[in-house]
């Protein structure tokens, strides 16, 4: 089968190599040499070209095997995350999951909880400007204590209860489905279908857990309106959060709905098994309780930073192109242009090595500096996040795009340029007017060329960018910018040595490979697209 | 063009070199492989400097997971895990007609660590729990600072990440706030320079960097009842032991020259287990 495909993309290959006009013939008809000599030529000329038409022929068969390979041990990912799926289900830990959902919810109740009382202590420290004695004398009390620790305590017996389901569940996973993610088959002898009643049938018992949170619960927002918030805002916050409590407390009929839904011997959908993947929003590997492969916190740590970087580089490097080619003297342009094509020499890995030791920090100690407090998200917290790997990608990709976009602006005819003088216009003028639109289809193509080589850049973002798998915060604005990220090609690098070979992690990168393949590819097709659809010169 | 006799000449040096060379490949845990490990390697070379002349350490410490990796796959002499290897990890060795066996040469102490500019001091169990699971995820919520946590955990790979979840989070995952770091050092290089920062490393590197280590229900590190603590272990496949010098470095590592070298890296000492091959 590979061998036909191979064959078959040889003697495409071959037939486009002899649409040529065949030079020996009219070598033969014209030339003053005797018949000899020139087959002797002849014969030198063919295995001249045969030798560049099988180097040729070999780059494409090894590319095309570089891709088959790529594509075999990917798709592999989702026969086998169908299994997987098939052992969550049946092993009981996707009900434990259900269990643990309401929990999950109120996590983030109790998350907007704390914050109110950060952001109090915050109040009181800069506006009131008190000292840490008196903080805790205001803040600490049995009422506000009752509220903001209390709100996490009441969950704990529901925990327990969570906790001892997992615990079952594996026990179930270790004792039916040994030899797990090779082999599942339904059981179907009593003792897995007393196991699972076992684990399935106190539902009542949660149900009472439940009902006893929010009781206590309820008593605590009650002693929460004693408390005497410094200002309105602050009461308001809370009234939100009541409200929110609410809303979660009246869900959970629903909630208990779907868990009474929960059958062991349900088919897995098809559909499922895809968006588990594409639309993934955790990326967890090596879990006791279930891997989870989703693209998207990779995928958007690796566009956010991709952003960044075009948005810093694009400024620089077409600001140097038109400087270099329009305006500087031959002297500066000999300076300046080599030096500036020097900076694509530096490996990557210095520079992440760079970013980590120096550039990070300086970002961070510059954040924090008295004077610049006015800025918001100012001081930076974790000092490798998006910003610093994007800024050094911004350096890698400033090469690459300065030389495509100075040779496409030199390629805009002498003609035009001094016509345009002739007519009166400014230098200014005659560069953005002109020049520019003139360029204008190299200028996007080399920035996407140097978009792809920064979308596949691995060792700056995995030094640098902070490595926090979680979709990036967009509430935030542009405070985004300064979360740690991370992305498709660091997880690739930091995962690959500790997979078996075949395992489902080690389709699921080679999964992630697929995506940043398809990537790199479309982002070079537009690139060729835009430069042969509105190059007006070079045709 | 290089006249051929002299590349042939390079190449018989090349394979004489390799020819004569002894070498020892290990691979797996960055806890074991960053500090102790070279140590070890240079006592070992100095003592048996009659034996073997030429000695060559191949250390790879990219995390546990790589070393049982390359055990089941057969490509290192000893594999280095600071967890235990899990049981569809030794079904896989089955499956490759591996037999592995854990030995363990040292026991760590796992230090949950803070910014010396923090006020805390002690966590309890449940409070780190909370923590690294992200069901707190500002120091609000524990204390009179305020400030978003930074988590610094290691990457999935490492040992320590496993043997921490399984020891503090009672097997839960780590919450999606936390930053996944390379190793050790880098750990504590992040949580020295910042504030809101928590995280664990193995007791050797907190004593560096001038690092806050907190105590865990009211158990210093020192003490002997500290409940983070596991063993390390060097992983060996029984069927295919056959490198005598992997053989004696085992040896050397169990006996009490190998053990001072450990309890001079803040790990602990295994005891009444020399000479087990």
């Amino acid at each position: 089968m590979l061998k036909v495909f191979i064959l078959s993309l040889w003697k495409a290959n071959r037939s486009y190599f002899d649409m040529r006009p065949n030079r020996d013939k009219l070598n033969q008809a014209e030339s003053p040499f005797t018949r000899s000599e020139t087959s002797h030529r002849k014969t030198h000329d063919t295995k001249i070209r045969f030798f560049f038409k099988s180097s040729a022929g070999l780059t494409i068969a090894i590319l095309s095997l570089i891709t088959i390979f790529l594509f075999k041990e990917g798709l592999g990912f989702f026969g086998q995350e169908y299994k997987d799926l098939q052992l969550y289900r049946q092993s009981g830990m996707e009900y434990a999951d259900l269990l643990q959902e309401p929990l999950e919810a109120q996590a983030n109740l109790h998350q907007t909880l704390i914050e109110i009382r950060a952001d109090w202590i915050n109040y009181l420290k800069r506006s009131k400007a008190l000292s840490p004695q008196e903080i805790e004398t205001r803040l600490r009390g049995k009422t506000q204590d009752s509220l903001f620790f209390g709100y996490l305590e009441a969950t704990y017996p529901l925990r327990e209860y969570v906790h001892h389901k997992y615990e079952t569940a594996k026990g179930i996973r270790q004792n039916f489905f040994p030899s797990h993610h090779t082999d599942v088959t339904s059981p179907d002898g009593t003792d897995y279908l007393a196991s699972i009643h076992q684990l399935t049938n106190d539902l009542g018992a949660y149900e009472d857990l439940l009902q006893l949170w929010a009781f206590n619960c309820a008593s605590l927002l009650v002693s929460g309106n004693q408390i005497e918030w410094p200002n309105q805002a602050f009461a308001e916050r809370y009234h939100a959060f009541k409200e929110a409590h609410h809303e979660l407390v009246n869900d959970l009929p629903n909630r208990l709905g779907q868990i009474t839904e929960y059958d062991p011997a349900k088919p897995i959908s098809t559909l499922k098994v895809f968006t588990s993947f594409i639309l993934g929003k955790t990326w967890i590997s090596s879990s006791d309780h279930k891997d989870r492969y989703g693209l998207l916190p990779l995928l958007t740590g690796s566009l956010l930073i991709a952003l960044i970087a075009i948005s810093i580089a694009i400024p620089f490097s077409l600001s140097a192109a038109i400087y270099i080619n329009q305006i500087a003297g031959t002297r500066e342009r000999n300076l300046l242009k080599p030096y500036i094509e020097f900076i694509s020499a530096i490996p990557s890995v210095v520079i992440g090595f760079f970013g980590v030791a120096v550039f990070g920090q300086l970002l961070k100690t510059v954040s924090s500096h008295p004077f610049l407090e006015w800025i918001p998200f100012f001081p930076i917290q974790e000092r490798l996040n998006a910003l610093t790997a994007g800024a050094l990608l911004a350096l890698m990709a400033i090469p690459t795009i300065f030389t495509l976009a100075e040779d496409a602006l030199n390629n805009v005819p002498k003609r035009i340029q001094e016509a345009s003088y002739s007519m009166g216009a400014t230098r200014l003028q005659t560069i953005f007017k002109v020049v520019l639109p003139g360029a204008l289809s190299g200028v996007i193509s080399a920035i996407m060329l140097g978009f792809g080589r920064i979308i596949g850049e691995t060792m700056v973002v995995l030094l640098c960018a902070g490595n926090r798998i979680k979709i990036p915060d967009f509430t935030q604005g542009v405070g985004v910018v300064f979360e740690p990220v991370h992305t498709m090609t660091g997880a690739i690098a930091q995962e690959m040595g500790e997979v078996v070979q075949g395992s489902l992690h080690y389709r699921a990168l080679f999964m992630v490979g697929i995506v940043l393949f398809i990537l790199s590819l479309l982002v070079n097709y537009v690139a060729q697209r835009v430069l042969k659809r509105y190059s007006h010169y070079t045709q | 063009m290089i006249p051929i006799r002299n590349v042939v000449a390079a190449c018989c040096m090349l394979i004489a070199y390799i020819g004569n060379g002894e070498t020892i490949v290990i691979k797996g845990s960055d806890t074991l492989g960053a500090k102790l490990l070279p140590l070890l390697a240079e006592s070992f070379r100095a003592s048996h400097s009659e034996r073997y002349k030429q000695l060559s350490f191949e250390i790879a410490a990219e995390g546990s997971s790589t070393g049982i990796a390359s055990i089941i796959e057969g490509a290192t002499d000893i594999g280095m895990s600071s967890r235990e290897v899990a049981p569809i990890e030794f079904l896989q060795a089955e499956a490759n007609h591996r037999d592995i066996r854990q030995i363990p040469v040292a026991r760590d102490c796992l230090a949950v660590v803070v910014h010396p500019s923090n006020p805390i001091s002690n966590l309890t169990r449940k409070e780190i729990e909370h923590l690294f699971c992200g069901d707190i995820q500002n120091w609000a919520g524990l204390s009179l600072k305020s400030g978003a946590t930074s988590v610094y955990v290691r990457s999935s790979a490492s040992g320590t990440y496993s043997a921490f979840r399984e020891l503090a989070l009672s097997g839960r995952d780590y919450g999606q706030n936390s930053l996944s770091m390379a190793g050790n050092e880098q750990i504590a290089e992040e949580i020295a320079n910042n504030h809101n920062a928590i995280g664990y490393v193995g007791l050797a590197y907190a004593n560096r960097f001038g690092l806050k280590i907190l105590s865990v229900d009211g158990l210093s590190p020192n003490h002997s009842d500290y409940p983070l603590t596991r063993p390390l272990y060097f992983l060996i496949d029984h069927n295919h032991f056959d490198n005598p010098i992997a053989r004696d470095f085992v040896n050397f590592v169990l006996s009490e020259e190998g053990q001072e070298i450990v309890e001079s890296v803040y790990f602990i000492p295994v005891e009444g287990q020399s000479k087990l091959l």
